[in-house]
């Protein structure tokens, strides 16, 4: 999903969600003004805390923003503000 | 619940005024707001923050709630007649907070619309946002209906602005269309 906003620079490093999770974002709690901090359940029993999300894109996983799976693995989303 | 009618909060922001153990007083207070919140009983409101703050009260061991964002615990009070907020999103529609009746999801923080319209530039050192090579295209300004339920304005950690968080949402009717940011 291609965002007018982003540079594709940008767009290498964040992993675009589709709008099949914007139930799911927006009926979680913001952490911030436009963003969330959450856990990502993947579907093999991986998790990711410390997950940033803004506006649709997963930006980073902690301070890093290598984000190491595919939003097909992903399972559940739950936003914890990273607590 | 629907995304207009402001409803229980979810474990986020509103998390801050609890602890695991007074969650369960906490959901059952958030249904009875929104029951009350939707009748406009704002008798029955008054009475239901107070039990609110109480419980805040017993979590923090008595203290008083804060004043400042973060950690600790936050204020909860009713929007006063002619109050409104600043919204900044950026620009992928399926997940703006912003409902399409004009409302704002539980949970939902916008700045005080004294702070003024901010240009893009100025938007991350005000308000700390994560990504700020992430455009925030869009500002809608919200009229929050008086006897809205709100906390803050407080100051933002991290950043030189203020915010606030509506733990119930804001009803519809209340967003004005999205406008585009100054750069």
């Amino acid at each position: 999903m291609q965002n007018p906003e982003l540079s594709p620079l940008h767009e290498v490093n964040m992993l675009a969600l589709s709008n099949k999770w914007a139930k799911t974002m927006v009926s979680q709690p913001e952490t911030g003004m436009g963003y969330q901090i959450a856990s990502v359940f993947l579907i093999d029993g991986r998790r990711f805390d410390h997950v940033t999300i803004v506006g649709g894109y997963i930006t980073k996983i902690g301070s890093s923003t290598d984000i190491p799976f595919d939003e097909a693995e992903i399972e559940k989303i739950v936003v914890d503000h990273g607590r | 619940m629907t995304p207009d009618q402001p409803g229980q909060a979810g474990s986020g922001n509103a998390g801050n005024l609890t602890t695991a153990s007074s969650q369960v007083d906490l959901d059952q207070l958030s249904a009875q707001l929104t029951v009350a919140y939707g009748a406009g009983n704002q008798g029955a409101i008054s009475q239901i923050l107070a039990q609110i703050e109480n419980l805040a009260g017993a979590a923090s061991g008595g203290a008083p709630p804060a004043t400042k964002a973060g950690t600790a615990l936050s204020e909860i009070r009713l929007t006063q007649e002619g109050e409104s907020f600043l919204r900044y999103e950026s620009g992928n529609p399926a997940f703006s907070r912003v409902t399409p009746a004009g409302g704002l999801q539980p949970g939902t923080f916008a700045a005080p619309a004294s702070e003024g319209v901010q240009s893009q530039s100025l938007l991350n050192h005000l308000y700390n946002l994560p990504n700020p090579e992430i455009a925030r295209g869009t500002y809608f300004k919200v009229n929050a209906p008086a006897g809205t339920p709100v906390i803050g304005p407080r100051p933002v950690v991290g950043g030189s602005g203020s915010e606030v968080v509506f733990p119930f949402g804001v009803g519809p009717g209340s967003a004005e269309p999205g406008i585009i940011t100054p750069p």
